[in-house]
């Protein structure tokens, strides 16, 4: 009996120990940085239902309503913008990281500006010699 | 068999520190990999707990009396079921109970969470698995239920069973015993789940509304099955522990009620922070000293700090339960101070007069009501620390304290939800509270007229009125209007109107749940009682009720020895029913139990105990309670049990167009 018990106990531990020992990625975090503007919106949206339901039962007056629902609506709308301008930034910066990776990487190599050894001007990127104390750049 | 349970209760303290370390390395490292092996860890960590468990029902059935905690907690002449029940009788066995539950929570945890939440995921089984290591330690090493009974020949001990066990503690032999200790447990250790959820989020810094809607259905079970099994213990203590009453402000009842006083407190002021973005400190805090309070209930149980009628005597467990104690509260009030910044609220109050500012008087109350409940469950210990002396408060404290609290908070429930979120003008609050107000208070004057002058209850009976008439003109208010822009018939519009949102009118229907209650708490402004020494044939009064010995019986059966009388009620010269108390004697256990009868009807309990025999041997002591309105208090339950299940069906939704509103 008490080797059946080890045996599971040992199978359970094998079993939760294996996928250390596999091939392995890392996610991605789900996290965009726009979720806190996202529950905003959420929010906004949920507080106009809940004002249309409280005037509809006739706990608001209908100046209050009025005002409180525009204000609302205007909150709605700054969110959902700066959600649109979030997410077109986001947009840009991947493109530019994209076209970027594509960028052959000598260029960069070749547009290095060599730095004088002598005085530590810094030079066009295809000079010789130090374009102040003459000094040879290799 | 006793070999195996224990030997997979020992790997589960290995497996949850596995779960507890690669969900922890998961977290940080972001590795797919780790966090798979965390998932099986959980996964493993319920595997095994659960054989365990299924071993130690074995040993209960078969009566193997080597076992210690079998041979304490039963005994052969008990019927099997009882004997399946007497898992969770004894102080070891409840522990691996709940060292179960929370296995079986962190492997639904992690099973709904596989696909989603990866963020949060690593950090909330790393909670929850940190918790298991701790219930595993304490299981595994200081409360072990498979420890065999042991005599000690001088230089060795060897192993011995006894011929027969001690049987179960008669006053756990009840069926409201049965479910009362799981579903209190569920409660009690669910909080787990919203805790571990926002340790999460406080420790990954993604604050945002994720982490309340994924446990906004955890938070609202929990707080459901504590509801529910602090109700059960109440009427278990009713019916078994034979003084009257269903609520006695003993420590471990007060145990109880503390998370559930702060779980409901959040449950209210989480709907500020999903409208108006403030209070998310506050609510981090609620789910926080919810967590904290669970863990010292059973402390304050297991610990023998405090006496109480069902706290396990001193288990050696006190000092495990005071570290694990602290280390939580300085690891997460620790986070959450660290977090503050990040807490900030994104609108102010606006106005006293409004939703937010009803809920935030709710929490208020609901605050003072945890302090209060905490202080008088800690003041003997308190006391002893100062004056040397364990000073008890008794019930009549707690219910100067507590009523007024009670029904402040009873009447916000009929004031906020007719308050309009941000502002409400005094017009409209005229309008909303005129007729209520007005019908609260000529039911008072009524009340006064036929006689009833309590304060506390003509307030109690009032304020529920008010409350009703403001629940129930919501709901008909509610589906007249949309009953008018959608065109469906009333009742439709009714069902289609609590359909939509689920929350909101499942909130009401527990609110009418707690109406109902508290009528049936105000009922103990009222109760009487008669004491008599009888004999067959002698008969007393008490009320408008006459009682008559019939017959006084005695006789025995395997399990105990019994004594009855036929008691015979009636008013006015009618016979309404024959009563039949009841005194046991356990011979196992070598324990009276007095079996109670009671003629319950929705207006009062006539409760009868048959306490014993008098001093000359001659007659037999009758105990007779009348409790008005006690049947509310488990009506209340039921309707509070049925909002909350209600809150939880997914709101419907329906093509907006077509209604055309």
């Amino acid at each position: 009996m008490s080797f059946l018990a080890y045996a599971v106990g040992v199978v359970f531990l094998a079993w939760a120990i294996l996928p250390l020992f596999k091939k392995d990625s890392s996610w991605v975090s789900m996290y965009m940085g726009f979720e806190e503007l996202e529950d905003k919106k959420q929010r906004v949206y949920g507080n106009i239902a809940d004002l249309e339901f409280d005037y509809a039962m006739g706990r608001l007056s209908e100046t209050d309503f009025t005002t409180i629902r525009q204000s609302f609506m205007k909150e709605a709308g700054r969110v959902i913008q700066s959600i649109e301008e979030k997410k077109s930034s986001e947009l840009m910066a991947r493109i530019q990281k994209d076209i970027g990776n594509k960028q052959p990487k000598k260029k960069s190599k070749k547009e290095a500006k060599p730095i004088c050894p002598s005085c530590g001007t810094e030079n066009l990127a295809e000079a010789k010699f130090c374009m102040k104390c003459g000094e040879g750049l290799s | 068999m006793a070999d195996l349970g224990n030997i997979l209760l020992y790997f589960l303290f290995p497996l949850s520190v596995f779960t507890a370390l690669t969900s922890l390395a998961a977290g940080m490292t972001r590795r797919q990999g780790l966090l798979v092996a965390a998932r099986r860890g959980a996964y493993s960590t319920f595997g095994v707990t659960t054989l365990s468990v299924l071993a130690l029902i074995y040993l209960l059935v078969t009566s193997d009396f080597t076992i210690e905690y079998v041979a304490s907690n039963t005994n052969r002449a008990l019927p099997l079921f009882y004997k399946i029940v007497a898992l969770w009788a004894g102080h070891n066995g409840s522990l691996l109970l709940w060292t179960w539950i929370i296995t079986i929570l962190i492997a639904i945890v992690a099973y709904q969470n596989r696909h989603k939440n990866n963020d949060l995921m690593p950090y909330v089984l790393f909670v929850i698995s940190g918790t298991i290591v701790f219930f595993s330690v304490l299981n595994v090493f200081i409360a072990n239920p498979f420890d065999t009974l042991y005599q000690d020949l001088g230089n060795q001990l060897q192993e011995f069973a006894v011929a027969d066990g001690r049987g179960l503690n008669p006053l756990l032999q009840h069926p409201a015993m049965i479910i009362h200790p799981p579903i209190l447990f569920i409660g009690y250790v669910g909080s787990v789940v919203p805790f571990a959820f926002a340790i999460a989020a406080l420790i990954t810094g993604k604050l945002g509304a994720g982490w309340i809607h994924t446990t906004r259905r955890w938070a609202l079970t929990t707080w459901g099955f504590l509801a529910v099994g602090i109700v059960l213990g109440g009427k278990w203590a009713y019916v078994e522990l034979g003084w009257g009453g269903y609520w006695a402000w003993d420590p471990v009842e007060n145990a109880s009620l503390l998370p559930w006083l702060t779980a409901t407190a959040y449950l209210h002021s989480v709907m500020i922070q999903e409208r108006k973005g403030m209070l998310k400190v506050w609510n981090m805090a609620l789910v926080i000293s919810t967590y904290l309070l669970s863990v010292f209930g059973t402390f304050l149980t297991r610990s023998g700090i405090v006496s109480s009628v069902h706290a396990f005597a001193n288990s050696g467990l006190g000092p495990a339960f005071a570290v694990f104690l602290s280390l939580a509260t300085i690891f997460s009030v620790g986070l959450l101070l660290y977090r503050r910044k990040d807490l900030k609220p994104d609108e102010e109050m606006e106005s006293l007069v409004s939703r937010e500012s009803g809920f935030l008087f709710n929490n208020l109350l609901f605050l003072l009501a945890t302090i209060a409940v905490l202080w008088g469950t800690l003041f003997p210990v308190i006391s002893e620390l100062f004056t040397g002396d364990q000073i008890t408060v008794g019930p009549p404290w707690f219910n100067n304290i507590m009523i007024p609290i009670g029904l402040a908070l009873l009447l916000l429930t009929g004031v906020g939800p007719l308050l309009a979120w941000r502002h409400t003008s005094t017009e409209t609050l005229k309008r909303s509270f005129g007729w209520p107000t007005l019908g609260s208070i000529v039911l008072v004057v009524i009340l006064y007229l036929f006689g009833i002058k309590d304060g506390w209850a003509l307030g109690s009976f009032a304020i529920s009125f008010f409350v009703m008439w403001t629940i129930v003109v919501e709901f008909v208010k509610g589906a007249g209007v949309r009953s008018k822009n959608s065109g469906e018939n009333f009742f439709k519009a009714m069902y289609m109107l609590s359909r939509k949102n689920t929350r909101r009118y499942g909130g009401y229907i527990i609110h009418a749940g707690v109406v109902v209650l508290v009528l049936g708490f105000t009922g103990n402004a009222f109760n009487s009682e008669t004491r008599a020494e009888v004999d067959e044939g002698d008969a007393f009064s008490l009320g408008p009720y006459t009682f008559t010995a019939k017959t006084i019986n005695a006789g025995e059966n395997e399990n105990y020895s019994w004594q009855t009388l036929d008691l015979e009620m009636s008013r006015n010269g009618d016979l309404v029913t024959l009563l039949n108390p009841e005194k046991r004697y356990y011979f196992a256990s070598e324990q009276p139990s007095t079996e109670v009868d009671i003629y319950s009807t929705l207006r009062e309990d006539i409760y009868v105990v048959l306490s014993g025999m008098s001093n000359d041997g001659e007659r037999v002591i009758v105990q007779i309670y009348r409790n008005p309105f006690v049947k509310l208090v488990w009506i209340g339950a039921f309707i509070l049990v049925f909002g909350t299940l209600f809150a939880m069906i997914p709101n419907l939704r329906e093509n907006k167009a077509g209604r055309g509103a």
